[in-house]
């Protein structure tokens, strides 16, 4: 019923709108701009109401309860507006969810103010009702102020705003680092069973699920699939017993927050498995040691070669070997030394340093070395060694990059979503890639250039109601709520740029090229398919620029006529249609991809320069 | 195409009458009314007459006219030719030097007039009133989410229908009946496209292509939507139905479809698949042994001079070019390689194996046996095979001209 009014007010935003009360301040600034005080009222009374009622979920115990702050937000809004300067000087905090509040792409300025001045003031109002929600802990490393305190003329303020922002959100975040892993392995080496099973032993799962699971396995004809059924939640993934899709989950250890992605393993899916390991910090390979099973695993076809090839590719550093099934190879100490030796050397020549890659025995159907150390009867070589957990705790989270501009890359929409909080809301999951925002900020989404505005911000799926953006290092796992918006040009692959520094966005593009396996020599006009993120796009090679040297990086030939397998190579692309790209050394997530045709790897690429959108169509 | 009067005179100038009874016979005219050419057919006039009373009126006056082209348009996807150009011929309707646009119909003869008719031509002429009738293939590639429903005759590949649709992944706690209502409706619009674009009375195979089970998701919903709604041509026609894997749902995915062994007697002998094979082998020769494929049109002409040409693989659009100078160029190409016994592959440029070798420069050579490389620096019309300073010219010199 309340929101009912607010609709009404929002449509009658014509009529109240009076040009004499632009004085001193931006208008975007003031909340009421435009609206009679009474309807202001009216409309903040009701939004107050309202977001109080929603709002269901208690804290949860780690977290500090945040004094509320109504100061911050407006100063979070005028400094997104006043500093439409230099390029880095828009410090906007980055909270874990935001919600993208209806915004019109209307023309004139003043109408979009009007709303989005509405709803950043429901978003401020309800930030004092708001909860502190257990953002994901941040790492531990970086230092908030060092991002605050970039130097520029602006970030006087900004720097103030961003520190207060983070360290609100440092409050929430206790003292875990968040990580996000992934998992890859071969088809059938256990990788959904094995996850399964270690959150069902952390607690993450309750017993009376897996009891259920287990006994509709059974009924269904595949008795040992209790665990994977955890995360393959799809009818058809259980009937036909295997993962198709990404699927997501979260477990904390003792010093980490971990996202996990759990990959299909097999070849037709590999397009998924790019998107999520795109979003990944660290992997964990799962390896059947069957005998047998890890020979054709490992085979040219096998995807355990392509996977760990493409995890480097994508940039993954670290890895954790797990070597399942061992009960089935009967815990032998030379099956599991023959297979570490094995990989040890591909694994080094594709890339992965030696002391980032950590091996592991397990079973994940009997749940052995997973959460407890092995017994010493069971496996008496290895009975001190670390747990799968404790390896998954040593893992190094990265870097995060706050002070730079917003990106937000969407992998998914989906409109009318649960709590999708009225009128024409859009809620877009996905990753944030650098900088920070907060409900009220206007963004651009490219490459549809549309405006919109961010109504509210949840983090890892789970909706927390309003709160403040807080600074928060690369977020993960977000939705955004947009209205008014056409749901049409939001789209797996769109980003949410800030508005003073949007993403750039082309079809042509230079790139650095290294040419995995290829059956046939690339030349002019070759056609593969472009992986990026979430999106696959089809490309051809238009030119072909120089051949480089794979290790020292000269140039060996300009303009050679095609290029042959493991070589590296400048080429210039024409993708079919545009994307939001970035050079490598500005964004790396932006600038990394990957080309493959014909269900096989052929290249890993990053972007060196952009060319100016080309729409010209080849004629016959 | 049928055939109806053809007269070429020694200087191979002469006129050729033609009928065109299928859309891929658009195709062929088009590859044949060059500008320069005359080209006589019906075609309808705007005549406005003033009577008496000054009363202006219009109508369309249905006359028979002869124009000289100046230019030829064509529409892919309507398969439709637009011939403008100046009348040539005296007309009770048409003043002589007016522009006039001929749309060529079905089902109603035209003739062409050329000053030369070259062996290409000729050639073309030749394949389109063969009486031998081509598998025409229908083809569904598909991916979650995205696909395209493809014609492929044995000229000609078109894309009828391009259906994307957003299906949201998975996540946890997600319903997942979300996820199955987003494909349904891709589904859906996935067989409303194909009842639309397919007629099932032409083509001989309809084939479903998808990497992932999507395929056979999708060919139990089509026939099960069939049942239900009582489509009769459908359930007909089932058993053309083949199911192929492909890697993914873009059009590029065409090719891997074609090279199919499961499909491959189906499609024993359309142009498609051996144009496919051609230029597949083209790269494995380039992978193989860099020295015996050349492509671009100097390398070619030089490894031509030579006699080094054993398959020339060239795109039909390089004869399209309107400066008579090129097309000549390419047509004396493709003679010499006739006269020393190499094989001329014409790619259509409908095809994706025409798209790709047209990036590739259009034209491309297997040859014989290794030839240097000319640096891309150094092509001039001096360059010849007893290179003086011995740079591995590892053939016979006698094979020099």
């Amino acid at each position: 019923m309340s929101r009912r009014r607010v609709k009404n007010i929002a449509l009658n935003d014509d009529e109240d709108y009076d040009v004499d009360e632009s004085f001193g301040h931006s208008f975007e600034d003031e909340p009421a701009f435009g609206v009679s005080p009474a309807t202001a009222n009216a409309y903040l009374f009701v939004r107050d109401k309202d977001t109080g009622g929603r709002i269901t979920q208690p804290p949860l115990p780690d977290v500090k309860e945040e004094p509320p702050q109504s100061a911050p937000a407006p100063q979070m809004a005028r400094l997104h507006v006043a500093t439409a300067g230099p390029a880095h000087s828009v410090k906007v905090g980055f909270a874990g969810a935001v919600a993208v509040s209806p915004s019109v792409p209307s023309p004139s300025p003043r109408l979009l103010s009007t709303k989005q001045q509405q709803q950043q003031q429901a978003a401020s109002s309800a930030s004092n009702s708001r909860s502190a929600s257990p953002a994901p802990p941040r790492k531990n490393g970086a230092d908030p102020d060092s991002a605050g305190g970039d130097s520029t003329e602006a970030s006087a303020a900004s720097a103030a705003a961003a520190a207060e922002a983070y360290k609100r959100y440092c409050a929430g975040l206790g003292d875990r680092a968040m990580i996000n892993l992934v998992i890859i392995g071969h088809v059938d080496a256990g990788k959904s069973t094995l996850i399964g099973h270690l959150l069902y032993l952390l607690g993450a799962v309750s017993q009376k699920v897996i009891h259920r699971y287990e006994q509709e396995c059974r009924k269904a004809g595949k008795p040992s699939f209790q665990f994977a059924w955890v995360l393959d939640e799809s009818e058809e993934e259980r009937q036909r017993g295997v993962t198709m899709d990404v699927a997501r989950s979260q477990l904390s250890t003792r010093h980490r927050l971990v996202n996990l992605l759990d990959c299909p393993g097999h070849k037709d899916f590999i397009p998924n498995m790019i998107s999520g390991a795109m979003a990944a910090d660290a992997a964990l390979l799962v390896i059947n040691a069957t005998r047998g099973e890890f020979e054709s695993g490992f085979d040219q076809g096998g995807q355990t070669r392509e996977h760990a090839l493409l995890a480097r590719g994508l940039g993954i550093g670290q890895l954790v070997v797990a070597i399942n099934k061992m009960d089935t190879a009967k815990w032998s100490e030379t099956r599991f030394a023959e297979i570490r030796d094995k990989l040890g050397v591909y694994l080094k020549s594709v890339g992965f340093k030696p002391d980032c890659v950590s091996y592991c025995p397990v079973s994940g159907l009997e749940g052995a070395n997973l959460n407890k150390p092995l017994s010493a009867e069971l496996c008496p070589w290895y009975a001190s060694g670390p747990t799968l957990v404790d390896l998954i705790d040593r893992l190094t989270p990265p870097a995060r990059s706050v002070d730079k501009p917003l990106r937000f890359y969407i992998s998914e929409v989906s409109t009318g979503g649960r709590g999708a909080g009225g009128s024409g809301a859009v809620a877009c999951f996905g990753n944030a890639l650098s900088g920070y925002a907060a409900p009220g900020h206007k963004l651009l989404l490219l490459p549809a250039n549309q405006r919109v505005a961010v109504k509210a911000v949840t983090s890892s799926g789970c909706f927390r109601g309003f709160w403040f953006g807080h600074l928060c290092r690369r977020f993960r796992h977000y939705q955004r709520f947009g209205g008014g918006v056409d749901p049409a040009h939001f789209g797996p692959g769109s980003v949410l740029s800030s508005v003073t520094t949007p993403c750039p966005c082309t079809n042509r593009l230079r790139a650095k090229l290294l040419l995995l396996n290829v059956s046939q020599p690339v030349t002019k006009g070759y056609q593969a398919i472009f992986h990026q993120q979430a999106v696959s796009v089809p490309v051809t090679i238009i030119r072909l620029l120089a051949q480089i040297n794979k290790s020292t990086g000269q140039l060996e030939r300009r303009h050679p006529r095609y290029i042959l397998s493991n070589c590296c190579a400048e080429v210039e692309l024409q993708l079919d249609r545009p994307l939001c790209l970035d050079v490598y050394t500005n964004s790396r997530e932006l600038g990394k991809f990957m080309l493959r045709d014909r269900g096989v790897t052929v290249a890993a690429g990053t972007v060196v320069a952009l060319r100016p959108t080309d729409s010209s169509q080849p004629d016959l | 195409m049928r055939l109806i009067h053809k007269d070429i005179n020694k200087d191979r100038s002469g006129q050729v009458t033609l009928l065109p009874e299928n859309p891929e016979d658009m195709w062929h005219a088009y590859n044949l009314v060059r500008v320069g050419d005359r080209l006589r057919s019906t075609t309808l006039r705007k005549v406005t007459t003033e009577n008496a009373a000054g009363t202006v009126s219009s109508q369309k006056q249905r006359t028979t006219l002869t124009v000289l082209v100046e230019s030829v348009y064509f529409d892919v996807q309507g398969c439709s030719l637009q011939v403008k150009g100046r009348n040539a011929e005296e007309n009770a309707y048409v003043k002589m030097g007016a522009y006039h646009t001929i749309d060529l119909e079905l089902q109603r003869k035209f003739t062409i007039v050329k000053d030369e008719w070259d062996s290409v031509s000729l050639d073309r002429v030749d394949e389109a009133t063969d009486i031998a009738r081509h598998a025409d293939l229908s083809a569904i590639v598909m991916q979650e989410g995205l696909g395209h429903i493809c014609l492929i005759t044995s000229s000609m590949t078109l894309v009828r229908c391009r259906v994307e649709v957003n299906v949201p992944k998975k996540r946890k706690g997600f319903q997942s009946s979300q996820l199955d209502k987003a494909m349904q409706r891709f589904y859906e619009q996935l067989y409303q496209g194909l009842n639309k674009h397919i007629n099932f009375g032409i083509v001989k195979c309809v084939i479903l292509a998808s990497p992932g089970f999507t395929k056979d998701d999708f060919y139990e919903y089509c026939f099960r939507q069939a049942v239900k709604e009582d489509n009769k041509v459908l359930i007909e026609n089932k058993p053309k139905f083949v199911l192929v894997h492909s890697s993914s749902g873009h059009r590029q995915a065409l090719k891997e479809v074609l090279e199919d062994p499961n499909i491959a007697n189906k499609l024993a002998d359309t142009r498609a698949a051996l144009e496919v094979k051609a230029l597949a082998d083209f790269y494995s020769m380039l992978k193989s042994d860099p020295s015996r494929a050349f492509y671009g049109v100097k390398h070619v002409e030089m490894a031509n001079e030579n006699h080094a040409i054993e398959v020339l693989l060239i795109s039909d659009s390089l004869f399209r070019s309107n400066k008579i100078e090129e097309r000549r160029r390419f047509v004396k190409l493709v003679d010499s390689v006739r006269e020393n016994a190499g094989q001329v592959r014409i790619f259509s440029s409908l095809h994706p194996s025409g798209e790709q070798l047209n990036q590739l420069t259009g034209v491309a050579a297997i040859l014989r046996f290794p030839m240097h490389e000319p640096d891309d620096s150094d092509i001039d019309d001096d360059y010849g095979p007893t290179d003086g300073d011995g740079n591995g010219l590892d053939y016979p010199t006698n094979a020099a001209s």
